[in-house]
């Protein structure tokens, strides 16, 4: 039996952010200006909203399952059998696109860098670190993106300010040109490759994150951002290097990085570019990896997935061999198959679960009830209180500490998200246990003021001064996720 | 020729590495689990170091959904 691993709600959005970027950077200009040529920029904008209510679907299924990765919440929502079944398809997806995924950067490291080394050696480099770096658990995966993260926005914005001397303003025009059909398209093209995947981040939402109120939050943040980033490329690839020109590309981007010139001295830094988006397929890779290996040991039923990790590389790095015969195939099998292969698995069977768990009432707080108040205090609520703390130490950790203690176990028992009730409960002291007992509505009326606004929410139960004390704590505990990201927004705004 | 005995190889030292301790904590799904995913990976890499002709996976989810996609396309038309 392994310990269960925990990330913050920061990592979560770093990884958020960089998953939703992925291999979207490379191939997302050229996919989106073949239908609705120098229009693309505005179907990017409209994509990216639309993400957001996919965004929201996730975290409404993360609701229902807390304690639960995707792959569990189908066997608890669909039953044994069924559950068992969309999970295998699940898995499928995640398998392939990982195998899909090896053979796209080998693909792209042989056509654009180094053209005589075979493609094996890229796919079996890069799934070693793969697997490494799922040996070594997610834990220490997000650490990494942590510091991965800076070094992409230093060079992402060196990036953007080096290129903007080439501009042609007149590439653009003229605007709204393309039909409504090609638009509609195109943008089904973007959603596909953008916020479809994120469905896999539903492997760690609910279950691996310690806060989940911050977690959402960054969880919306992050593919926003990512999506913004997705959106200064194409008009950064439409701009400089024109729709047609951009449309007849592989990768646009690293083409985009080609022209780079500083006073016709500095030349030729697309690889140092080409880091980027190493850095975002690394992170798409491994959670694309990462969610097979972990569905595979929860389908059978497999306490410790460890063992399992160097079978499934061997696997995945084979698939990247015979996936895709050529770039062509990928090239179709992208634009065709693919919205429609992962839109089952990430948006259907996502919508099919929450509406079956609203059906039979699956609220979240299934498991726990048969446990005595005392005795959950312990075992079941140790892992997120203790991280809840850490993130909460601005906090006096006293009362902290005593506060749940007296009361952290009803707040287990009853509610849907531990940690933010753990932080009401650290302001609150004794009294607010019946708050907490009342319903789960204490992360629902949180979420009314992180703006992100979860509509399921009754907070009649609660009384005034619960909701507000909980928010300025909640507030507290956020400023440290936020910072970062408003800065990087503001930063790739310039 | 050389490939393969390659990967028999560390397919055989990941196999010596990792059953035993299972073995230990008598988890008997999980080898033959481990076993069957092993396999399966040996031997696709051995198909590819030989470089037989295995057809992509991704040609039976092309099969599967070319209908649907049909479809699609004659309904936009």
């Amino acid at each position: 039996m392994m310990e269960k691993e925990i990330i913050s709600s920061r990592q979560f959005m770093i990884i958020t952010l960089l998953f939703s970027i992925g291999t979207a950077i490379l191939i997302i200009p050229s996919t989106v200006t073949s239908e609705s040529k120098q229009d693309a920029w505005i179907v990017a904008i409209i994509g990216v909203a639309i993400s957001l209510l996919l965004v929201k679907l996730f975290v409404a299924l993360g609701n229902r399952t807390p304690t639960q990765t995707f792959i569990e919440a189908n066997e608890t929502i669909l039953g044994r059998f069924f559950g068992k079944i969309t999970a295998l398809g699940f898995i499928s997806l995640t398998l392939l696109s990982a195998g899909e995924l090896l053979f796209f950067i080998g693909a792209f490291m042989k056509t654009e860098v180094m053209v005589e080394t075979p493609t094996m050696v890229f796919a079996l480099l890069f799934g070693i670190i793969i697997v490494y770096a799922t040996y070594l658990g997610i834990e220490v995966f997000a650490r990494s993106t942590e510091i991965l993260f800076p070094i992409f926005i230093l060079i992402f914005i060196v990036f953007v300010i080096c290129i903007s001397p080439q501009i042609h303003i007149e590439n653009i025009k003229p605007i709204l040109e393309a039909s409504p059909k090609s638009i509609s398209f195109s943008m089904f093209q973007f959603i596909s490759l953008f916020s479809f995947p994120l469905a896999v981040l539903l492997m760690i939402f609910p279950s691996a994150v310690n806060v989940h109120k911050s977690a959402q939050k960054g969880f919306y943040i992050g593919s926003m951002i990512g999506g913004l980033i997705l959106i200064i490329i194409i008009i950064l690839c439409i701009l400089v290097l024109g729709p047609a020109n951009t449309a007849a590309r592989i990768s646009p981007s690293y083409a985009l990085a080609q022209r780079i010139s500083i006073g016709n001295f500095v030349q030729r830094i697309e690889v140092i570019m080409a880091v980027m988006w190493i850095i975002s397929i690394f992170i798409r890779t491994f959670m694309y990896f990462y969610a097979s290996v972990i569905g595979i040991a929860q389908v059978c039923k497999i306490k410790d997935h460890r063992p399992l990790i160097f079978p499934i590389g061997l696997i995945t790095i084979g698939l990247s061999q015979i996936i895709h015969p050529n770039i062509v195939h990928s090239y179709t099998y992208n634009r065709e198959i693919w919205p429609l292969f992962s839109g089952v698995f990430t948006v259907s069977l996502p919508l099919l679960l929450l509406i079956v768990a609203m059906i039979r009432k699956i609220n979240g707080n299934q498991g726990n009830t048969t446990q005595s108040n005392t005795s959950s205090n312990g075992g079941n609520s140790s892992q997120s209180e203790s991280n809840s703390n850490d993130e909460n130490s601005t906090q006096s950790n006293n009362s902290n500490n005593s506060a749940q203690s007296d009361s952290g176990n009803n707040s287990n028992n009853s509610s849907q998200s531990n940690s933010s009730s753990n932080n009401e409960n650290s302001a609150q002291g004794d009294s607010s246990s019946n708050s907490n007992n009342s319903s789960q509505s204490d992360s629902s009326s949180n979420n009314e003021n992180s703006a992100q606004g979860d509509s399921s929410s009754d907070n009649s139960n609660q009384s005034d001064s619960s909701s507000d004390s909980n928010n300025s704590t909640q507030n507290e505990s956020d400023t440290g996720n936020t910072p970062n990201s408003d800065r990087s927004g503001n930063s790739s705004d310039k | 020729m050389i490939m393969t005995i390659v990967i028999l190889l560390i397919s055989a030292s990941i196999a010596l590495a990792i059953i035993p301790t299972l073995k230990k904590n008598k988890e008997k799904k999980a080898i033959v689990i481990f076993s069957i995913l092993l396999l399966i990976g040996a031997a696709l890499n051995i198909g590819v170091s030989l470089r037989l002709k295995i057809p992509s996976p991704l040609d039976l989810v092309t099969f599967i959904f070319s209908p649907i996609r049909d479809l699609i396309i004659s309904l936009t038309k």
